[in-house]
């Protein structure tokens, strides 16, 4: 895999968007964020308007992110007792998992 | 070892709710130390209602190749602290904020005299002056693209992970029985900066 890595970040939490995020926007040539998921809404709306993505790029279900071909790496964020599932299903769908 | 013996499965783990930090300090000590050779922990659990059983405060020691001994413990109610203290016959290294290290220096003690020394004195790693910074996150992302797209093995291994599932799963054994339970032999290389083999 070459080229620049496309992220979905699962979880916009405090520590996604304050510490994740902006990690990600510091090495532009190697990370775009390119998809967030949060089942609160107001959380996605934050995180959204933070990375500047469109409503299409943005999910309430963390499955939505794990079908799309365009994201190459999941950035797990989430609270620990669901970070096992997640990472089993982001191997089983082929993505890196950060 | 088998998926379900190093994850444990969600229903034993959720017995352990602030177990991040565990295995967070249980990686910096085998990096320094090696793999542990037993295991001794306690753990005082959670009574508060939501809780399910987790643990509110949890202490270990790792029994390690050299005759070094390793301690570390981690608590939901106290007041915020993280520091790594590296001690031998000879000297002493303090590390403030080791997981993130965002005041960028350690303190190296040695014949009495005490010094502060740069955690990056080369710059290489461009570390921030403002203490609320995502360096590490920086460095931990830019490394694992150079391993996604460049190839670059990583610089701890699968074998790795698998010793460090089994500490940490000697850990909950540990704590759960009050016992000390003798650690497998390690999968990977002896990587630790102790320089003894494991």
């Amino acid at each position: 895999m070459t080229g620049r890595l496309r992220v979905g970040i699962i979880g916009c939490g405090n520590v996604a968007l304050n510490f994740h995020l902006p990690a990600y926007q510091a090495l532009p040539d190697q990370f775009t964020v390119a998809g967030l998921v949060d089942p609160t809404p107001e959380r996605l709306e934050t995180g959204r308007s933070a990375a500047g993505l469109s409503d299409s790029q943005v999910h309430l279900d963390a499955a939505a992110v794990l079908a799309r071909d365009d994201i190459d790496v999941v950035d797990i964020c989430t609270p620990q007792h669901l970070h096992r599932d997640l990472v089993i299903a982001a191997a089983a769908a082929g993505k890196h998992v950060e | 070892m088998s998926r379900r013996e190093t994850s444990g499965g969600s229903e034993s783990w959720a017995a352990v709710r602030y177990w991040i930090w565990a295995v967070t300090a249980s990686a910096g000590i085998r990096l320094f130390g090696g793999q542990p050779l037993r295991v001794s922990a306690a753990q005082v659990v959670d009574t508060a209602e939501g809780a399910d059983g987790g643990d509110l405060r949890l202490a270990a020691t790792f029994a390690l190749p050299g005759d070094a001994l390793a301690q570390f413990d981690v608590a939901l109610d106290f007041p915020r602290r993280d520091e790594l203290e590296l001690i031998g016959a000879n000297g002493k290294i303090t590390i403030p904020d080791p997981w993130l290290c965002r005041y960028g220096y350690l303190e190296l003690e040695r014949g009495g005299v005490s010094e502060r020394l740069s955690a990056d004195p080369s710059g290489r790693f461009r570390l921030s002056s403002h203490f609320d910074n995502d360096d590490a996150y920086r460095i931990e992302f830019q490394n694992a693209s150079l391993q996604i797209t460049g190839g670059t093995a990583p610089t701890f291994g699968r074998a790795d992970a698998i010793d460090q599932a089994a500490a940490i799963e000697a850990v909950r054994q540990a704590a759960t029985t009050g016992t000390w339970i003798a650690m497998p032999a390690p999968t990977a290389p002896n990587t630790s900066t102790h320089g003894e083999p494991s």
